[in-house]
This record gives structure tokens, sequence and C-alpha cells, in this order.
């Protein structure tokens, strides 16, 4: 005996699929019990049930798939994505801030162009021009004079105000990492662990999402961010890349051996992140000892 | 505008080149910025072939579709819907397409479309477990598949074997680069062929470039 579901009643069939059967599909249990019957299991025994249960009512059909499309949307949002979206705009804050940060070199430059060239770190540039006169900042940086003009207050007050955007675009950043650290040690604490939160939100953004990095073999997560480099490689033959985004990780960053530490730490990050997606325990401390044995 | 020998698709000539159309089963309603035009009382959108693989294949000649006014279509990779707008506009008020796709971020733009056209259910399921949505699908006329994945093939043979109609049409739509990145595409749709052959008829198939590159058609019929 075998059975069949569709969105209102429950069939039950013998083995010629006639239907021997049918109930509203909420009291189905009835029938389980009396009949105790299998899943169809081939294709063509599926056509042949179609073909008899057909036509089905569509309009009813339609209202199903919305509201079944509507419930599978809402409950479909994990944490992964959002930690995409936030390493994503990491990235691009990190883009803007480069923007905004040369616009401002340029435009301060008309006042005191010597700062300019003291200065190379963006963040110390915006809080130097934010907290200090021309004056003080002439005496900070041990400037004797200047060839920037004199300007109105109004006029310095409008860099500033580029100033404090670029000043707000570095907290959010750091909020990210910190919003990603707490995401995370739910979401990924082994891949938290072992590559921190920048990182391990790459790997998972180039991934697509942790299921994806999860199922990945270890020479893919290798190459996650080298994408060009591995293409070429397929198509025209040129040598294979080495390390992608990993790169980026210190173990393999101070490496004399750079692929090998690559090919290391990409095997331990694939377990970890293997673990942390089918929700296992917190292994990070044996996985560091088994990335040491393996670059000694 | 000129009728076409495909029913419900439209054509105008313009500077030498075609320009292809469908009726709007919701006047008034763009899906993608598509542009829409009135002719008579009717009214038209336009139909891009570069971001719809079914208006490449028309343009590069293929002899049929299975689609028609009242056809029943199980559209597999949706996504946003916006062939899957077209089609639905083909297939009008009679019609029906049950359009599906895998991932949330396409599936919620799907959503929204299928919302005002009340010929298009939208589902969230993968293609590759056809027997999961036994309980939603009907028999169809038209199989329409465009998932770039590499088994696409065996995921396609499935659901035609589930769904199709005796006599209907199933289109492939085959991105080479999907099943093997480093093989020529024409040595792949070769294989592709072959294998399609030892399970259904292949009516044609046919190169989408200009418009798409390394992807084709297989028009099969059961």
């Amino acid at each position: 005996m075998y059975y069949f579901e569709d969105i209102d009643n429950f069939y039950v069939l013998d083995e010629k699929l006639n239907i021997v059967e049918k109930i509203k599909a909420s009291s189905k249990e009835e029938l389980i019990k009396k009949y105790r019957p299998k899943k169809l299991e081939e294709e063509w025994q599926f056509e042949k049930v179609l073909e008899k249960i057909s036509p089905k009512n569509l309009k009813q059909i339609r209202e199903f798939c919305i509201k079944d499309t509507k419930k599978k949307l809402q409950q479909g949002v994990t944490q992964d994505m959002l930690i995409i979206q936030t390493i994503n705009n990491i990235e691009e804050l990190d883009k803007t801030i480069n923007l905004h940060a040369k616009r401002l070199r340029e435009w301060f430059s008309y006042y005191l162009p010597e700062l300019i060239f003291e200065v190379e770190d963006n963040n110390a540039l915006v809080l130097n021009i934010l907290q200090n006169s021309k004056e003080q900042l002439m005496k900070k940086f041990k400037i004797q004079e200047t060839v920037g003009s004199k300007l109105e207050p109004k006029d310095i007050d409008e860099m500033k105000k580029l100033a404090e955007l670029i000043i707000k675009s570095f907290e959010l950043k750091d909020t990210h990492l910190k919003y990603l650290e707490s995401v995370m040690k739910s979401a990924c604490p082994n891949l938290l662990e072992l590559a921190g939160p920048s990182i391990s939100g790459k790997l998972i953004a180039q991934a697509g999402s942790l299921k994806a990095l999860a199922e990945f073999p270890s020479s893919t997560l290798q190459l996650l961010g080298a994408e060009k480099a591995l293409f070429r490689h397929l198509r025209k033959h040129t040598r294979p890349p080495k390390y992608g985004i990993i790169l980026n990780h210190p173990v393999v960053a101070q490496a004399k051996e750079k692929g090998k530490a690559a090919r290391a730490l990409a095997s331990i990050l694939s377990i970890a992140a293997k673990v942390d997606y089918f929700k296992g325990e917190f292994i990070a401390q044996k996985l560091k000892k088994d990335l040491e044995r393996k670059l000694k | 505008m000129n009728k076409t020998k495909f029913p419900g698709i439209f054509e105008e000539k313009i500077r030498g080149k075609t320009q292809l159309y469908t009726e709007n089963l919701v006047p008034g309603n763009k899906v993608y910025g598509e542009e829409l035009i009135k002719a008579g009382k009717t009214e038209y959108r336009s139909w891009d072939p570069t971001r719809s693989k079914l208006a490449a294949a028309i343009l590069k000649g293929i002899k049929e579709t299975g689609l028609r006014n009242g056809s029943k279509v199980l559209y597999l990779g949706a996504a946003s819907g916006t062939t899957a707008s077209h089609v639905s506009d083909i297939v009008g008020k009679e019609g029906f397409v049950y359009a599906l796709d895998f991932a949330y971020r396409v599936v919620r733009d799907l959503y929204f479309v299928a919302l005002k056209r009340e010929n298009m259910a939208p589902m969230l399921f993968d293609a590759s477990f056809p027997d999961s949505y036994s309980h939603i699908v009907d028999k169809v006329d038209v199989v329409y598949m465009d998932i770039a994945q590499r088994n696409q093939l065996e995921i396609f043979l499935k659901n035609i074997r589930m769904y199709l109609k005796k006599g209907g049409t199933g289109l492939l739509f085959l991105k080479a680069r999907s099943i093997d990145v480093s093989k020529n595409p024409r040595q792949i749709y070769a294989e592709v062929k072959k294998e399609l052959e030892k399970h259904i008829k292949v009516v044609e198939w046919k190169e989408l470039d200009p418009y798409e590159k390394d992807h084709c058609v297989f028009v099969v019929k059961k």
C-alpha cells in the first residue's frame, strides 16, 4: 500500500496505484494507522498517480503557495546572512573612508598642507583636524611656517563636517566588528576563535553561506578570494594560486613557506566550519594544537 | 505591432532589429523596469533578450516553445521572475506558471511578482527533489528549466518524468560553464544532446550567442 498527499487530501493507493481510500489531510492519521502505507519511490509512480488526481484546483494551489512561501521567507533569514551583510558593509566603509579621506586631504591642504604630508594614517589625521586648532597642530607637528592660506572659520568648519563623517565611519566599522564577534559566538564559535571576525566573515561571504563553507573541501576554502587566478589557471593552464583570503591570517602571512601554511590552515578552518555548521562542540583549542603540529 | 509565429509573442522592427513584446497580463504594471507600450487598446511589455534566455532563444530562431494560451508551465529556476513574468503573459489568464527557485533573495522578489499575477504561484523548493513538491504541482504542458548547476541535466530529467504530460515540451537552458568550466562548450552540448537522446526526443537545440555567452537551449518532446 502506498500513500500520496496533496494540499488538502491524503490518498491511500494499492500496488497498482489505484485509489483505495481518500481522506482530508487533517485526518490522515486514521488511514496511516489502518493501512501503514509507504511513500511512493519511483518517478513513474508519481506520474501515474498525478494522472489520476489531475486536474488540481489552481486557485487553491496558488493561495497555498503564497502562504507557504511567505512562511519560508519569514523563517529564511539565518545568522550567516546577517554576518555577510555586515562584513560587506565593512568593506564598503573601507572604500568610502578612503574616498572621503582623499577628499579631505585635498581640501584641508589649502589651509595646512604640511599636516597632510606629516600624517599618513587617515584615522589619526581626522582626529587631529577635529581636536586641534591650526596653532596647536603647528606646535604638535613642529611646523615652523605654512604655505597654506588664511581661511574663514566657516570654511574650516565645513571641512570639519567631512572629518566628522569619516570619524563616524571608523566608529561604525568598530561597532560592526564587535557585533560580528557577538553573532559569531553563537553562529560559528570555532571559526571565530581560529580566524577572528574579519577573516571568518570574509570566508563566509565569499562562500555565500556557512553551509556552503562547511561543504567545501579544504582546497576550495584555501583559495576563496583567489577566483580570478583560479579560473585563469583552469582555463589557460597558468600556475595555480596558493591562497586567497587566508593569506591575511597571521599564520600564513608570517610563514616562510606560505603555501604549506595556507594548506594546513585551510584544512583546520574547514573542520571548524563543519563543526560550526552542524552545531558541534567548541573544539577550537584542539584544532589550534593540530595546526601547530602540522606546521612543525 | 505584429504577431509572430509564437502565440502570445509579438514583435516590432526598430531600425532593422526585431524587438519582442508580450501582452501585459497586469496592465500598468512593470516587473523589472521594462518599457510598456500601447498599440490600439492593448498594452505590451518589451522583452529584453540579454536578460531573458527565452527571448534570446526565439530571436535565434527556435521553431517551437510549447507555450500557448492556457498552457500549464513548471518553471524551474524562476529567480526574481523577469522571464517568468513574460511566460505568465504568454499563457494568459487560462494558463498557469509554477515559479520555483531555491534562493531566499530571489524568491522574495518572485513572491511580489506572483502576488500581482493570478496565474503564477511562487515556490521556494529545491528542484533536485521533485517529490518534495508533488503535493503542489499538477501535470504540466511545459517544463522550463534554467538552473545553473553541474547536475542540471539530471534534475531536468527527474522533473520531466514526474510532471510533464505525454506530448508536452521541455525547454532546457544549459550553461556550459556550470557543467565543466574548462571544456569547449560545443563539446559539452554534444555530450548533453547524446545523453538526452537516451531518454527523450530532442526536437532541436540552439546556441544563444550573442545574447548569452556559452549557453544553449534544448527543446525536447515527451
